[in-house]
């Protein structure tokens, strides 16, 4: 049983009450060339904050984030550069004040996709102009419903799961992995075709609940949408609809959705 | 306004710091893809996943690649968390290894990092169908103390294939965008006591770049006049687009949106946005020119 903790995406923006300095270095694909890294920076009294280590082919990537003696940085660049194993090291710009971003990288990717990060202020800005109109709020849930089907398409057709279950399962993966929410399923009935998801976490109606305080009713079109465009895509263009039974934005603990074809469901 | 390249030596004097190369970036020879490894799909091969929990000593890391190395595993991809804002004495180190055909080892291998004096707990994520590693410890995602939320290619898809379908829909689009837009500035205010249009400037491409949005160049800039042209390299919306096929005119809706609702949070005015050139026509970049609204 995994308890789950706090990602922090330090790899990409860090903010620091101290010196911080970050360094990229490229490295030949050798366990023992991240050693002598990290034996360097540990020699010179250093102390790794964040760091990421990314190996491709003969090559290994690493971008670090190190913070202690302003003095010692110089004499780190250079006993590093005097590495053989080492191809490239370069410190980077430190940007505005103690505040730190890797500028030297773009195009940010999650296996095998193209990603961007949307942090608080976006997602609370993607969803509060629709908020004040039901009509908006549709196109909301018809954005929901198409990132359901694409992540269906994922689980399917890029990553090639054999069953239902293994998609239900990769569904649930990939929420948790891009950070949306955490899901639990309560029931999982394939065969009558009934579904009960716990989200927890669920990051829309977090939002909700942080920017507009505790709602009277259930709040979640997006993953409404999201769960519908799924389920429907996993069962081959069968319509489903799902309820949101419990809420987040309504002082529950987690968001709570009945999943069943349309025309199956009762609303009360 | 003319709907041409602005020539960047004509530019005040003010907006020198940001235009001491023409056309290309100081840092364009670091320029790469970020492997954010939060999933990691290699068919064919036998993939592990470990979070170890240890302390935040220097010198943890090489132990932990010592052990690994001896064993014969290939480390493809390590990531190692502390709290970013204040010294902790736990750091959380995330590797996905490639265990090839000698996977018997990694039991000893486990439990040899067990026996580490500096390692609290080690935990284990196999792969799903064999070949697929996901880090299924963190969650939620954060940065800065804030929550966060990974869009990839399919999510992006998703929120912007509406407007693809209903012309119309496209002006809702452009209002989230101006909703997003004024927000972030809000959070610029808040998070880095940000005050003027240079801090502005400087924040927006430091985390549009960092956070994999795109890379903005400014090429032309006049704080009187409130006249600005903003040139964006690998702009996610429009990539995404061209990806569905050339066009004929500008695209952006979502970015455009964001960019007047971040000019008008900074001055406090209307803002008008035109993308005159755009990467779904072909272009090397979507370019955007950005003034004051006039009012009568």
């Amino acid at each position: 049983m995994f308890i789950y903790r706090e990602e922090n995406v330090k790899d990409l923006t860090i903010r620091s009450q101290g010196k911080v300095t970050a360094l990229y270095l490229e490295t030949d694909n050798d366990p023992n060339s991240i050693i002598k890294i990290t034996s360097t920076i540990k020699k010179f009294g250093m102390d790794i904050r964040n760091m990421i280590v990314y190996t491709e082919n003969d090559k290994s990537y690493v971008l670090m984030y190190i913070s202690g003696s302003f003095h010692s940085e110089d004499k780190i660049l250079s006993n590093l550069k005097g590495n053989t194993n080492i191809y490239e090291v370069k410190a980077i710009e430190l940007k505005s004040e103690n505040t730190l971003h890797a500028l030297q990288k773009l195009s940010l990717f999650t296996d095998p996709y193209r990603a961007v990060v949307m942090a608080s202020p976006i997602l609370e800005g993607i969803i509060e102009c629709t908020q004040n109109q039901p009509s908006l709020k549709a196109m909301l849930w018809y954005q929901g419903y198409n990132v359901g089907i694409k992540l269906a398409f994922l689980c399917k057709e890029i990553y090639g799961a054999p069953s239902i279950y293994s998609m239900l399962e990769l569904f649930k993966n990939m929420n948790l992995i891009y950070g949306l929410s955490k899901i639990e399923y309560v029931k999982n009935d394939v065969i009558d075709y009934e579904f009960i998801l716990r989200l927890h976490n669920n990051w829309e109606c977090n939002t909700i609940l942080r920017s507009k305080g505790v709602q009277k009713e259930p709040q979640s079109v997006f993953t409404r949408g999201m769960l519908e465009g799924f389920f429907k895509e996993v069962f081959n263009g069968i319509d489903f609809i799902a309820v949101e039974t419990k809420c987040i934005a309504l002082g529950d603990p987690y968001c709570e959705f009945i999943v069943k074809p349309r025309g199956y469901v009762q609303y009360n | 306004m003319k709907n041409t390249r602005t020539n960047t030596k004509t530019v005040p004097k003010h907006s020198e710091r940001y235009l001491t190369y023409e056309g290309k970036f100081e840092e364009n020879d670091l320029l790469m893809p970020l492997e954010l490894g939060r999933v990691m799909y290699i068919p064919g091969r036998k993939l592990m996943g470990l979070c170890i929990i240890a302390k935040n000593k220097p010198g943890v890391l090489a132990k932990i690649t010592s052990i690994i190395a001896d064993a014969g595993y290939n480390i493809l991809y390590v990531v190692i968390n502390t709290t970013p804002h204040k010294v902790s004495d736990t750091s959380t180190v995330v590797l996905y290894l490639d265990l090839g055909e000698n996977f018997n080892k990694i039991d000893t291998v486990i439990e040899e990092l067990r026996t580490l004096n500096v390692i609290k707990d080690v935990k284990v994520f196999k792969s799903e169908l064999g070949c697929l590693l996901a880090d299924k410890y963190h969650f939620p995602l954060m940065i800065n103390g804030v929550r966060a939320v990974l869009m990839a290619l399919p999510v992006l898809e998703g929120l912007i294939a509406i407007t693809q379908k209903h012309e119309a829909l496209k002006a809702i689009l452009w209002h989230q965008g101006v909703e997003v837009g004024r927000r972030v500035v809000k959070s610029f205010k808040e998070l880095y006591d940000m005050r003027t249009y240079h801090e502005f400037i400087r924040i927006l491409q430091a985390k549009t770049m960092s956070l994999g949005w795109c890379r903005i160049h400014v090429t032309y800039e006049d704080l009187q006049e409130h006249k600005f042209v903003l040139q964006l390299y690998n702009n996610w919306e429009c990539e995404i687009i061209k990806s569905w096929g050339i066009r004929d005119k500008p695209q952006s809706m979502f970015i455009r949106g964001m960019l007047a609702g971040m000019f008008q949070e900074v001055f406090n005015e209307r803002f008008n946005v035109i993308e005159t050139k755009c990467i779904t026509m072909g272009e090397p970049y979507c370019e955007f020119y950005i003034s004051r609204t006039k009012t009568t």
